[in-house]
């Protein structure tokens, strides 16, 4: 039932957790971190603020704990905060206006000032995307994370994230193409 | 128009997942196909959004955030706080932020934080009550001490609860939480605004209701104020929240006739009238929950009863009489125990609650609420008809009249039962339903001759009131002259 982390299932480690061991947290943090960052990092543009907001988003997490719905996969709820934490931050930074960008492109042959613009309409498109198909992104692209491990993550089966990317992928192309961010 | 198969394999394409030959495939159709170009631009354009440089975490992330963990407060196991992730699971939704980025509203997910400055607004209190109402009973303390105990988890944040007060088995409170009852209550608007009232709280965690949340009869009232939307609004209303918080209200909403007022559909039924809605929320009605002796008139279970009434509520809200609701005569009403007494009396109510008596008033309902006589006389349908008279109805309104009818010596005359069998006789009643009579009982002469000790004397005469019931006599009445000359008091 639960995702195996260090040899040790989630709820067992979640439950050292809330009897005070809280080295019981580690693996958890060692699994997904590197998922989580890459989302925030890609959502924010801005690796400080997005090692900020992970190392924030852990430590919510655990404090919060005991909150977790153990019928739930671990990382579908802390990914859960982490978004809205990123969502936050993009708010916070400026309510109305377009996210900033402060990495280059990796792609030097493309102009550097069109690439920025390309990457906000694409995140601005993805903030219209409905939730279900935006996290499959987020996670495809942005995490970079196999099918198997978004469906165990989202608690969905694997059939169910191919059609949700399949969908949000022809919506994101019709928003782009459309101009319409 | 991009056909589905070829729009999979420009994905396949983005993904590296090409099978033999479908490179040529794909050659083809962008180089044939404009939607397909535009299709692998964007795909290309998110790709190279996703993979941006940078996207891997410092080497001593894992280290940071552990530090942070290691130095933080332990999370504890807590059944409040699952019942408040539940809450926050429910709520979330509700809660979102419109983030806009380019001019249309985005619908998203508010942050944690404030989401739970929400979920933590709403108090443990709150969190009880809903499991108590679903569960319509408290569970005594389990011995073996497997079961949670709402107790246990109210001293967390309110001492003044033990676990000897209630408990609830954790298994049923987190089936609750878990139901769509829950969730519902949860979004709702309403119900989340009368929960999130803090004066709401207080009232259910004043001392006295812990043991009131063990009746099934309470938690059915409460339950219905939460699940209704109109009641919800009324009890979340912040004019009201202070009358919950009153020892009187909080004892009344106790009491079991009070109970099952509120559980009576009645009152649902009256409460989700549009003029009562209206009067509750433009704030027209809101000055009578300031209002002492209103909050005392609603601790009588039978005011409730009234109030239950469709028509009666009619009767106060709506058209000119929502401007008196504030008025001094609303105020002496109330707080009139002959009012109140009157309103236990099941034939006034039923009175109160004919449409005709109700189009009667059109005047001022509330001053001639005050009148005992008036109140008396509800009871029979033919004066209730009589009500229907213009000049009666400004007979009852006016002040000097009342005022006259409340003097000692009235009071005894019209509470007699001499005088209550004048009143329900048909032919006086048919006799006041004549607006010449009518005419003659407003006319300040008439009035002079209730203020008049004497007048008010006779009218306790066994002989004036066997008068009053003989045909004549009421015939008698129907004549101006002899209604002129019973004002002058030249019986």
């Amino acid at each position: 039932m639960y995702l195996q982390v260090g040899g040790e299932d989630e709820d067992g480690l979640i439950t050292r957790c809330l009897s005070g061991d809280s080295s019981a947290f580690e693996p958890l943090v060692e699994r997904y971190h590197r998922p989580l960052f890459r989302v925030a990092v890609r959502m924010l543009g801005s690796r400080e603020e997005a090692q900020d907001v992970t190392q924030t988003v852990f430590l919510k997490a655990y404090q919060a704990l005991a909150t977790c719905d153990r019928q739930r996969r671990f990382f579908s709820w802390i990914y859960r905060i982490l978004l809205n934490e990123c969502l936050n931050t993009l708010r916070a930074r400026r309510p109305t206006q377009v996210i900033e960008d402060t990495m280059p492109s990796r792609s030097p042959a493309t102009d550097p000032v069109e690439a920025v613009e390309t990457r906000q309409r694409v995140r601005k498109a993805l903030l219209i995307l409905p939730e279900a198909q935006r996290d499959v992104i987020l996670l495809r692209h942005f995490a970079e994370m196999r099918y198997e491990q978004i469906a165990a993550a989202l608690g969905v089966p694997e059939k169910t994230v191919k059609s949700r990317l399949f969908s949000a992928r022809q919506r994101l192309c019709e928003l782009l193409t459309a101009e319409k961010v | 128009m991009l056909e589905r198969d070829d729009f999979e394999l420009l994905q396949r394409q983005q993904d590296g997942e090409l099978l033999p030959g479908e490179s040529k495939r794909v050659e083809a159709l962008l180089s044939t196909n404009a939607d397909a170009r535009s299709a692998a631009a964007a795909l290309k354009a998110l790709r190279e959004t996703a993979v941006s440089e940078h996207g891997e975490p410092p080497a001593d992330a894992v280290a940071r955030i552990m530090a942070m963990v290691q130095s933080a407060p332990s999370p504890r196991r807590s059944w409040l706080a699952e019942a408040r992730n539940t809450i926050a699971r429910a709520t979330g939704f509700m809660i979102g932020t419109s983030y806009s980025v380019t001019g249309h509203g985005s619908r998203v997910e508010e942050s944690m934080s404030s989401r739970s400055k929400i979920v933590w607004g709403i108090s443990t209190a709150a969190v009880l009550i809903l499991v108590a109402l679903y569960l319509g009973g408290i569970v005594p303390p389990a011995p073996d001490g497997a079961d949670a105990t709402i107790g246990a988890a109210k001293r967390y944040q309110a001492p003044q609860l033990t676990a000897k007060d209630v408990a609830v088995k954790e298994s049923e409170a987190q089936a609750f939480m878990q139901s769509e009852t829950f969730d519902r209550l949860l979004k709702d608007p309403n119900a989340r605004k009368m929960l999130g009232n803090s004066q709401f709280r207080e009232f259910l965690a004043t001392a006295g209701l812990n043991r009131e949340l063990a009746s099934r009869e309470f938690s059915t009232a409460l339950q219905k104020i939460a699940s209704d939307a109109n009641l919800a609004r009324i009890f979340g209303d912040q004019d009201l929240a202070p009358a919950l918080a009153r020892p009187d209200i909080a004892s009344a909403l106790a009491l079991t006739d009070m109970q099952a007022a509120l559980a009576d559909d009645a009152v649902a039924l009256a409460f989700s009238q549009s003029a009562v809605r209206g009067g509750f929320a433009d704030g027209k009605a809101r000055g009578l929950f300031a209002n002492d002796n209103f909050l005392a008139a609603l601790s009588k279970p039978d005011v409730v009863k009234a109030l239950g009434s469709r028509e009666f509520i009619d009767a106060l809200f709506q058209g000119d009489r929502q401007a008196s609701l504030n008025s001094a005569a609303l105020d002496r009403a109330f707080h009139d125990k002959s009012l109140q007494l009157a309103l236990e009396d099941a034939e006034v109510r039923a009175a109160l609650a004919d449409r005709d008596i109700q189009g009667a008033f059109t005047r001022d309902l509330l001053t001639a609420l005050e009148s005992s006589a008036f109140q008396g006389a509800l009871k029979n349908q033919a004066v209730a008809g009589a009500l229907m008279s213009v000049e009666l109805q400004d007979a009852f309104a006016d002040h000097a009249l009342l005022v006259a009818m409340q003097a000692a010596a009235a009071k005894g005359a019209f509470s007699s039962a001499e005088m209550k069998a004048v009143l329900s006789n048909a032919l006086f009643s048919t006799a006041l339903a004549d607006s010449d009579v009518a005419l003659a009982v407003s006319s300040g002469l008439m009035r002079d001759a209730f203020a008049s000790q004497n007048f008010t004397a006779a009218m306790q005469s066994p002989a004036m009131l066997a008068a009053l019931t003989q045909t004549g006599f009421t015939a008698a009445l129907q004549q101006p002259a002899f209604a002129t000359a019973l004002g002058r008091g030249e019986n």
